[in-house]
Formats: C-alpha cells, sequence, structure tokens
C-alpha cells in the first residue's frame, strides 16, 4: 500500500476511505493446503459474490479438503463479512524463496468491495497456514502482520 | 465458645459489666432494621427489571431473578457488617484528649459465636437450595452441560437445534433441521425452544450470548449442550469468553431472534442458496476432526497410526451414539411448531 | 540432638556463637556470580537443547526450538542458585566431604548473599515481592490505558495479550508469598520463639528461586510473549509461541520455591515453639501461616506436574492436552484449577492473619473467639481443595456435579465468616486507635465484604452463566486480593517497619498513601462489577462502545492507584534511608512476643537464650495478666508503654507455665515439641 511519503510498503494495516468501493488485485503465490473450515471456500461479501482469476475465470466457490487443495489463503474480514479464498499455486510451480517477483509463478485475484462506515476492522486467513504449529494456528497465525491485520476505514 | 484457659492468665475477665452491651445491640439493630426495610423494596420493585442480563429467554430470565434472590439475600447482610463497622468507629474509638486506655478484656461468647455460625450456614443452604431449584428448573440455566445433559425443557419435540462452531477466530453456525447449512450469521425464531450444541475446532472457546443468557465452553472434539427459550425478538451479542489467541477480543458477532415465520423463509431460502457449499462441508456431526495434514499445522506426524484410527472412528461419522435421541431433529423445523404457549412466566 | 541441648543449656551465658567476616567478601558467592552462573546455565542450555533438538520437523518448520528454550531456562535457573551458593551444601555431601557450618557473613553485602538468617531473607523477600509487584502493576497501567477506548488501540491485539498474560502471571506469582515470603520468613521464629527456621538452607534457597520465577517469567518477552493469560489453557498454550516456555519453566519454579517455603513453615510452626508455645498460645498470624503452607505444599505440586505435562506436549510432542490425540483439553482446566483455587486461598489466608494480628493491638482489647479465628483459617484451607469446578461451572464438564461445587464453595463462605465474626467482635466496645495499620485492617475488612459477597454470586450457576469470565470476575478477584491480601500487607509493612528497620514511616505521607490507595482502589474496581455485569469478557481489547464511560473512569482511577504506590515508595526510602527516624521500642505497644525485643538489634540466632512463653499475645485490658514471655533478661527489653497492661517482663519471676520444663539444664529439642 502507499504510505503517505509516496512510496509502496509492505503492511497488512491499511487505511481505506469510508462509504466507498475499493477495488482489490492479490496476487497469490503460494501452494494450496486444506481448509480447516471447509466452509471458507465461499466467496461471499464482495460484489457479485465472486472474483474474477486471472483478469478470465470467475470464481464463487473453491474446494480444499485433503484430496482437493484448491485455496492457499483467504482474505476474511468477518465484521463486513467479506471471505476470498485465494486459488493456489500448483504446488509443483512454487516459487522457490521469497520474495517472489510477478515473473514467478502466480495468481492474480481481482474483486472490489464496498467500505461502509468507518472503524477498525481486523482481517485474517482462515486456511491455518502456520506450518506445524498445532492446528496451524500458531506463529504467523498469531502475530499481528503476517496472516491477519486491521482495515482502517475513516 | 468462651476462653478456656485457667483462669489465672485472664485476671480482668470480671470487670466487664453485663449491662454495658444492650443498649449497643437495640441501637445497632433498629438501624439495620431500617436499613433492610429501604433497600429490599427498591431492589425488588427498581432494580429487577434492569437487572442483567435482561429477559429475552428463559434462561436469561433466570438468571435475572437468581440474581435478584442474591441480592436481596446479600443486602441485610452487607448492611449489617458496614453499619458495625461504622458504629464501631464512631462509637468505639479512643477519644481525643482522654488517656490512652485499653478495652475490655472479652474473649468470646458462646451465644454469639454460635448464633453467627447458625446463621451464616442457614444462608448458605439457602442460597445452595435456590440456585440449585433453578439450575434444575431452567434446564441448566443456560449452561454449556456437556455432551449428554441431564438438565433437559421438559418437551422437546419443536427443539431448535442450532451447531455452534468456534474456530479461530470466529463463530459459525450450522442448522441441521434446515439439511445442515452452515454460515456465520445467527437467527434465531422466537418463542421455540433451542439447543446450542457447541463445539470448537481448534482452541478451548466460550460461547457467551449475553442477552440470551446462555453460555457454553467450545472444546475440541466435545459437543457442549445448552438450552434456551426465546422470548422477545431482537438483537443480542455473541462474544467469545475464553481467550483463544491474538483475536480473542474481536471474535463477536451478533444475533436476531425473529418471529417464527420469518426465521423460517430466511432458513429456507439461506438452504438453498447455500446448497453448493453445503455439499463440500463434512456431513453434519456433533463433532469435527479436521484433518491434521496441512490444515492442522502438521504439529503431530500425519503418519501417527493412533490418529489413523481415532480419525476413522470420530472423525466423519460424528458421535451420535453418545447423545440422547431426543437431541436429534433430523426432519425439517416449520413455524407452526413453535408455541408462545410453552414459555415460562416469571 | 546433641548440638540443640547445647544451645538451650549454654549456662550463664547463653548461646553467642562468633560471627564470621569473610576475607574477600568479593570473591565469594554472591548475587553477582549468580548471575554468571545463570547466563552459562542458559548458554549450556539452549547449546544442548540446539544439539539434541534441531532435527526435529516442527525445529526446521517454524524456526522455534522449544527443547532448546526449556533446557536454557531450566540451565539458566539451575546456574543462577548454583551461582549464589545454594548448592554447595548438597554438592560437598555427595562428594562425601563434611560442609563447613558457618555463621552468616554480617556486613551489609549479606543482602546479596545466600544468607541463612531468617531476618535477612524476610527483608530479601520484601524487596523482591514489591520490585515484582511494582512491575506487575506497570502491566496493569497498560491493560487500562489500551481499554480507554473500545476500538482505538495503543497495542497490537497480539502485544496487549502479552501484557495481559504477564500482568496476571507475575501479580499470581508475587501474591503467593507476598505474605508468606517476607513476613511468615521474618516474624515466625519471633514469635514462636525460635533461633531460626528448621531448613535455614531451603528458606533462603526458596527466595532465590523466587527471585529466579521472576526473571524467567520476564523473559517471555524477548521469547516473543504468550497468549494465555495466566490461566495458560491448553490447546491454546500448545500451539504458542516460545515465551510459552517461559510461563511453565516460570511456574515450575516458582512453585518449586513455594513447596519448599511452605514445607519448611510447616515444620518451623510444628517443631521450634519455645517451651510454653503452646497450640492455643500461637499467634493467630502463625496459624495463618501453618494454613497457608499446607496449602503450599499440598496444592502447588498438582501446578507443578500440570506445567511439566505442558512442557512435555510442547517440547517432546506428547499429547497430554491434545484431544485429537488421545489427551484432553479438560485435563489443563482441571490440574490447573485444583491447584489454582486454593492458591486463591493461598492469597487470602494471609491477609486474615495479618489482620487477626493487628486488630488487638489498636483495639487494645483480646482478639475475640481466637479458636473460631484459628478454625476459620483451617477450614477455608481444608474446603479450598473441594470446590476447584466452579471455575468450570460452563465448560460442560461435570454437569451433573454442579450442585455439589455450589454447595462446597458457598460452605466455605462460613469460615471465611469466622474471620468477620473475629473482627466484629473484637472491635466490640474497643478503644480503636485509628493509626496508619489499623485503617488499613478496617479497609482491608470493606474490600474483602464486597469481594466475598460478589464471590457467592459467582458460585451460583444460573447466576454464574452470565457473569463467568466476564470483567466481574475479574474485578471480585481483585477485591479478595488486592483489597484483601494487599491491604493487609501494607498495613503489615506500616506495622512492622519499625521492627524490620528500627525507623519509624513517616505518618502523614502514610495517612495520605492510605487514603488515596483505598479510594482509587475502589473507584478502579468496583466499576468494573457492572462493566462485566453488562456483558464485557475478559483480555479483550476490544469492547462494546456503550461500555466506554465506564472503562475509562477504572482507567483514570487505575492511573491514580498506581501513583498512589509512589507514595508508599517515597515514604519507605525516604524515611528508611535518606532521613530516617529512629523509631520507639515497641512503638504500638504491642503484646506480641517479636516487640519485645528489638528484632532490627538481634543476632542471626535471635535468641541467647530461648524464651519461656507464658500465655498468649492478646492479654489486652488486664492489668493483672503474665507477661507473654519469660525472656530471662538476657537482653534489654522494650517498654511496654502506657496503657499496655504489660509489667515488666524483666521484674516477674520465673513463673514458667504449667508444663514448661525448668530454665537451663532439661529443656532439649523435643521438648520443644507439643
Amino acid at each position: 500500500m502507499k504510505a503517505p511519503d509516496g512510496h509502496w510498503v509492505h503492511s497488512t494495516q491499511w487505511v481505506l476511505p469510508a462509504h466507498t468501493r475499493v477495488n482489490m488485485t492479490i496476487y497469490e503465490y503460494d501452494g494450496g493446503t486444506p481448509l480447516r473450515n471447509p466452509v471458507w471456500g465461499r466467496v461471499s461479501g464482495v460484489y457479485g459474490n465472486s472474483y474474477t482469476l486471472n483478469g478470465t475465470k470467475k470464481v464463487q466457490l473453491l474446494e480444499s479438503t485433503s484430496t482437493k487443495t484448491q485455496v492457499a489463503h483467504t482474505f476474511t474480514v468477518p465484521a463486513m463479512g467479506i471471505n476470498v479464498p485465494l486459488y493456489a499455486v500448483p504446488s509443483s510451480k512454487l516459487c522457490p524463496a521469497a520474495p517472489c517477483t510477478l515473473k514467478e509463478p502466480h495468481e492474480t485475484i481481482q474483486f472490489s468491495f464496498y467500505t461502509g462506515h468507518p472503524g477498525q476492522y481486523r482481517w485474517q486467513c482462515f486456511i491455518p497456514c502456520g506450518l506445524s504449529y498445532l492446528d496451524g494456528n500458531g506463529g504467523p497465525m498469531d502475530t499481528l502482520g503476517y496472516m491477519d491485520g486491521f482495515l482502517k476505514v475513516i | 465458645m468462651s476462653h478456656v484457659e485457667p483462669p489465672s492468665e485472664h485476671p480482668g475477665d470480671g470487670r466487664v459489666a453485663r449491662g454495658a452491651n444492650m443498649p449497643h445491640f437495640a441501637r445497632l439493630f433498629a438501624i439495620w432494621l431500617l436499613g433492610t426495610a429501604i433497600v429490599e423494596p427498591v431492589l425488588y420493585f427498581l432494580v429487577w427489571p434492569h437487572i442483567p442480563p435482561g429477559t429475552m429467554t428463559d434462561a436469561a430470565r433466570g438468571a435475572q431473578f437468581d440474581a435478584l434472590v442474591l441480592t436481596m439475600m446479600a443486602s441485610p447482610v452487607v448492611i449489617a457488617v458496614l453499619e458495625y463497622f461504622v458504629y464501631a468507629m464512631v462509637v468505639w474509638h479512643q477519644k481525643k484528649g482522654e488517656p490512652p486506655e485499653d478495652g475490655p478484656p472479652i474473649w468470646g461468647h458462646v451465644g454469639i459465636q454460635a448464633g453467627w455460625i447458625g446463621i451464616t450456614s442457614a444462608i448458605v443452604m439457602g442460597a445452595f437450595v435456590f440456585g440449585t431449584y433453578e439450575l434444575i428448573n431452567t434446564a441448566g440455566s443456560g449452561g454449556g452441560e456437556g455432551p449428554s445433559p441431564i438438565w433437559t425443557p421438559a418437551e422437546t419435540n419443536d427443539m431448535l437445534t442450532v451447531q455452534v462452531i468456534g474456530q479461530q477466530w470466529l463463530w459459525t453456525y450450522r442448522y441441521p433441521q434446515f439439511g445442515g447449512f452452515e454460515t456465520p450469521e445467527l437467527i434465531l425464531p422466537n418463542h421455540t425452544k433451542i439447543a446450542f450444541h457447541v463445539t470448537s475446532l481448534d482452541v478451548i472457546h466460550d460461547f457467551w450470548a449475553y442477552q440470551l443468557g446462555v453460555k457454553a465452553d467450545a472444546n475440541p472434539n466435545v459437543d457442549n449442550v445448552a438450552f434456551a427459550t426465546t422470548n422477545e425478538t431482537g438483537r443480542f451479542t455473541v462474544r467469545c469468553d475464553e481467550l483463544c489467541g491474538i483475536w480473542h477480543g474481536a471474535m463477536y458477532n451478533y444475533g436476531y431472534i425473529v418471529s417464527p415465520t420469518t426465521f423460517y423463509k430466511w432458513a429456507t431460502s439461506t438452504e438453498k442458496k447455500l446448497s453448493p457449499l453445503t455439499k463440500i462441508l463434512p456431513k453434519f456431526a456433533w463433532t469435527y476432526n479436521p484433518s491434521a495434514n496441512g490444515a492442522g499445522g502438521g504439529y503431530y506426524p500425519a503418519s501417527d497410526a493412533f490418529y489413523q484410527v481415532y480419525k476413522y472412528e470420530y472423525g466423519t461419522s460424528g458421535k451420535e451414539g453418545n447423545l440422547p435421541a431426543v437431541h436429534v431433529k433430523p426432519s425439517g423445523w416449520k413455524p407452526s411448531q413453535a408455541g408462545s404457549h410453552h414459555v415460562r412466566e416469571r | 540432638m546433641a548440638a540443640t541441648t547445647m544451645e538451650l543449656g549454654a549456662g550463664a551465658t547463653g548461646y553467642r556463637p562468633t560471627a564470621t567476616r569473610l576475607a574477600h567478601p568479593w570473591l565469594s558467592l554472591n548475587v553477582i556470580t549468580a548471575f554468571l552462573g545463570a547466563a552459562a546455565g542458559y548458554g549450556i542450555g539452549h547449546w544442548i537443547g540446539n544439539y539434541i533438538a534441531s532435527n526435529y520437523a516442527v525445529v526446521q518448520n517454524t524456526g522455534q526450538n522449544n527443547v532448546a528454550v526449556v533446557l536454557a531456562l531450566f540451565f539458566g535457573v539451575l546456574g543462577f542458585v548454583a551461582g549464589i551458593g545454594g548448592l554447595n551444601y548438597p554438592i560437598l555431601k555427595i562428594f562425601g566431604r563434611q560442609p563447613e557450618e558457618r555463621a552468616p557473613v554480617q556486613d551489609w553485602t549479606k543482602y546479596f548473599r545466600f544468607s541463612t538468617d531468617h531476618k535477612v531473607v524476610g527483608k530479601q523477600y520484601l524487596v523482591g515481592v514489591i520490585g515484582m509487584f511494582f512491575i506487575g502493576g506497570l502491566f496493569a497501567m497498560a491493560i487500562r490505558t489500551e481499554l480507554t477506548n473500545p476500538n482505538t488501540h495503543f497495542f497490537a491485539p497480539d502485544i496487549y495479550l502479552q501484557i495481559v498474560s504477564e500482568h496476571g502471571t507475575i501479580m499470581m506469582m508475587m501474591a503467593t508469598s507476598l505474605v508468606v515470603g517476607p513476613l511468615g520468613n521474618f516474624l515466625v521464629p519471633l514469635m514462636i520463639g525460635s533461633r531460626r527456621m528448621a531448613f535455614p538452607r531451603l528458606e533462603a534457597i526458596s527466595f532465590w528461586i523466587f527471585l529466579c520465577g521472576l526473571m524467567v517469567i520476564l523473559t517471555a518477552l524477548p521469547l516473543g510473549g504468550f497468549d494465555t493469560g495466566w490461566t495458560g489453557y491448553a490447546p491454546l498454550q500448545t500451539e504458542a509461541a516460545p515465551g510459552m516456555d517461559a510461563y511453565l519453566v516460570g511456574f515450575g519454579t516458582i512453585g518449586t520455591g513455594m513447596i519448599l517455603n511452605g514445607f519448611n513453615q510447616i515444620v518451623t510452626i510444628v517443631n521450634y515453639r519455645a517451651p510454653g508455645m503452646r497450640w492455643s498460645r500461637l499467634p493467630i498470624f502463625v496459624w495463618s501461616m501453618l494454613a497457608t503452607s499446607f496449602l503450599l505444599t499440598l496444592a502447588t505440586p498438582v501446578l507443578f506436574v500440570a506445567g511439566w505435562f505442558g512442557v512435555l506436549d510442547r517440547t517432546a510432542q506428547t499429547a497430554f492436552y491434545v484431544n485429537t490425540h488421545g489427551g484432553s483439553s479438560y485435563l489443563w482446566e482441571n490440574l490447573f484449577w485444583f491447584f489454582g483455587h486454593p492458591e486463591v486461598y493461598i492469597m487470602a489466608i494471609p491477609g486474615f492473619g495479618l489482620v487477626g494480628e493487628m486488630l488487638p493491638v489498636f483495639t487494645r482489647k483480646p482478639l475475640f473467639a481466637y479458636r473460631v479465628g484459628a478454625a476459620g483459617m483451617f477450614g477455608v484451607a481444608l474446603l479450598s481443595f473441594f470446590v476447584w469446578q466452579h471455575h468450570l461451572f460452563v465448560s460442560g464438564i461435570n454437569p451433573d456435579m454442579r450442585p455439589v461445587f455450589m454447595l462446597t464453595t458457598e460452605l466455605i463462605s462460613i469460615p471465611t465468616g469466622f474471620i468477620y465474626l473475629i473482627g466484629m467482635g473484637t472491635l466490640w466496645r474497643a478503644r480503636i486507635r485509628f493509626t496508619v495499620p489499623m485503617m488499613f485492617c478496617l479497609a482491608m475488612y470493606f474490600n474483602f465484604l464486597i469481594g466475598g459477597i460478589t464471590g457467592v454470586y459467582n458460585s451460583d450457576v444460573p447466576v454464574d452463566v452470565t457473569i463467568h469470565g466476564s470483567f466481574f470476575v475479574m474485578a471480585h478477584f481483585h477485591y479478595t486480593i488486592m483489597g484483601g491480601l494487599l491491604f493487609a500487607f501494607f498495613g503489615a509493612v506500616y506495622y512492622y517497619t519499625p521492627l524490620f528497620t528500627g525507623k519509624m514511616l513517616n505518618n502523614t505521607l502514610a495517612k495520605i498513601h492510605f487514603w488515596w490507595m483505598f479510594i482509587a482502589f475502589n473507584f478502579t474496581f468496583f466499576p468494573l462489577f457492572i462493566v462485566g455485569f453488562l456483558g464485557m469478557p475478559r483480555r479483550v481489547f476490544e469492547y462494546a462502545p456503550r461500555l466506554q464511560v465506564l472503562n475509562d473512569w477504572a482507567s483514570a482511577s487505575a492511573y491514580l492507584l498506581g501513583m498512589s504506590f509512589l507514595v508508599f515508595a517515597v515514604n519507605f526510602v525516604w524515611s528508611v534511608w535518606v532521613d530516617p527516624r529512629p523509631a520507639p521500642a515497641n512503638p504500638w505497644q504491642s503484646l506480641g512476643l517479636e516487640w519485645q525485643l528489638p528484632a532490627y538489634k538481634m543476632p542471626w540466632y535471635n535468641f541467647e537464650r530461648l524464651p519461656i512463653i507464658l500465655s498468649d499475645p492478646y492479654h489486652y485490658g488486664e492489668r493483672e495478666a503474665l507477661p507473654v514471655a519469660h525472656l530471662q533478661g538476657v537482653l534489654a527489653l522494650a517498654g511496654a508503654g502506657a496503657g499496655g497492661g504489660l509489667a515488666p517482663v524483666g521484674a516477674v519471676g520465673p513463673g514458667p507455665g504449667p508444663e514448661t520444663a525448668p530454665p537451663g539444664g532439661q529443656a532439649d529439642g523435643e521438648d520443644q515439641r507439643r
């Protein structure tokens, strides 16, 4: 996101204008893992309850179980009802080391949502992606700035 | 008991004048009576309706009434003790200008001590008997009763079953009588008995529907059941009440009690709308055991043989066998089944 | 028991061993070598952990090595204890050498050494607990800062949980030793007429272990903190950051100190009473120490074991607390509260004892219904083992047992009520002297009344369904622990500082501190009952905006409450070190044995001749009563003061109690047992 000094910085805490339609693009580089609760495979809370995958495909529902792993992470803002499961890169094509560039294999996910009333809204990922933590919910899932953050709507 | 040391150790005992006590007793009793006579009606008539958590369900109403009774029992005790301390400080302190002197050597009084023990025991036993009656009478008073509840509502035929699933860090709800769809929204019909089946997918959460007077821990692999009968339409707050990690404080949402027909419309339309999602959900069960591989984080090696057996037995089929059949209502729920005549009046 | 016989029957000169002075005080073991030992131990433990566990899949994937952290902390504690000299004796014994028995060092460096003088250990504890209290209090200030606004955050949510957890854990650890540590160790031998605690080395080691526990729990912060609160519920515990290891090892460390201290107190009180100190003459504070020590000794091992299971789950990947692998998340809850509820009485009973000890002095009356008071403390202690599931009324565990736990919990209010009986009975037609310690005692009764009555709400299942886990519970235990124990403790600090140091604390500052603390405390915590009843759960960083006014009020009051302790700190530093005013001997005209001799001037062995106890210390208002003890005129005596009713002790004839041995000769160690 763009900081006040004009630079683009990595952050999980965003400031957004209230009552505004926000177009969001997510570049997804990670492989898929099963959802702990498959209910988070459904796209909701965004315009059309769907998103556009790589500019062409419309996605409404993804399945991520032990046999079929399509979801890498989710972008979920519970208080706004937003849930966007991010389509995963096949695990054989993952970029070898972070930070990955746009030249590496990735998925482009585009959607829009309406910010509504001012306030602080937390977002988090609902794939327990803390590898090797019990239930996958430790480490990055439990630390602000990794798989979670705030939308500050002003 | 009076002091039983050899008398030679207490040569001053005889100095206590017996008559000196009565005026103090009389004054203290009069003040106490007056205070109690003022406070008790105020509690009953003015405070009662405002005691949380309100009257949205019978469980909430029971908790409210219980809190009133406890307050009315506690008030005379508080008044007596506070009054006594203030009286003692005002009347029995060392006056300025008087030579410092010791008080009368009173070592004890059998009657006072026995009376004290008797009165406190009576109050305690009263609170216990009343609390137990209320606990059983309101079918567990909205508290989680574990997988095999022993205090259940008298009639369970028209009960709505709602499964509450805690996960880090959100609540979702499944409605088994409507095809088992799962949603983050909690909508309940009015004038209906509700059975909340609370479980968790990871750590311990605590489902607290504040205005409903319902609270039940969500433990992984445990089906914790709580009952409540809805009385009023409106909005209520759901909060997580057991520390569950970074977003514990943000793990709340609002639920609504609506009329039975509105609820039925919402439930059937949501069932239809979510049917593609419902297909990929695990089959409805009282507890869930998500795959530990990948999604589970891989803390324990997936090749653990014990784990495989355990998953086969419980993971997908659920634990219906452990539950009284009365809580399982696989057939749909219709608004006509709800009746306001079941609601317990206060 | 030859040595004891010699001590007692030392003839005309009494027991007067020569003090030792170290040739090179800075080269011998002290707190600096202790820190060196801790650093070395930490490094060794960390290296071993990395050596044995670096191949673990969990370690490779997460980059966090719980084995290394646990071993580092464990060896760090071991290194600290070895560095202070706590292991010298057992190590020498292991190698078959007879350790040299030396009198404790006598110069000022004794406070920074492994001292076996119970008065030194008491003072070390006093500084330790007050320092710990201030550290925990700073975390409380941070919590209240975050809660000034319902949804604008001063701290990130994970940082906030670390603050909450540190506050809770530090305060709980501190409060378990708040009275037993400083006052128990200092006063019990003086009150029962003993030269020392039964196990002086255990006593000393318990303090240094206590200090280690504080340091271990603070290392959680650089390790990433822990987010479980002081209750540490599993399985959240199992998935938490390495700071959780510090919590588990820290509680294990503190727990070891608690067990040792409690065990030492029990043995001392049972076996080291002076001749004539019958059970019926034991000061009420010693009764409270005895009851507390039984809880310390019997309840703490359960915590130790629970923490050990947690360490195994996090390092060796056992599954004590993980349901899907055959463990149970209920197991931690059960074990933790099986320890945890006796523990809250570990924190309450000493307060009862202190108040019971001070009230007779300032009402100038005997303690009313002394035996009922002692029985009340033991009743509370006994019942506290049967109430733990009232913390789990909505957990789904044993629903059929709820009425039983409701009953046991409410029954506990009967023996607790005895404490009010003795207090109110003692006030009856008294001559109350409104000194600062007395004001703290009366405030304790006021606060504990509110804390106790709200406890009945918690014990009642239907009401508990609403208030369980809410700010109501939080306010309740702050009223009992802070309003009860801490007020009694500060009363006792004002009361006993002349005995500890020979200096009087400034009375005006003390009164300012009392009123400031009392008002700010009630302003802080009373609104939080309402906040909890209105639906605010504990440990949240966001709450309903309608509760902001009450929360802001509580936060503002909490800052004031925090500042009130600065008054105390200034007073203490000023009156003891900067501008000391010598205290009169026995400034409160107490009849207690501990006040009859100036403890701050006493040698490390307290008594050259053991006193012979003649009566209990509550004979106020009895002009012809016997003095509390026959001190054989060995040391100069404190004056009994005006109206104290105590004849000068030295003037009283030998007159030993009915079953006491005559002084000198016959009395040996065994005769102290009754």
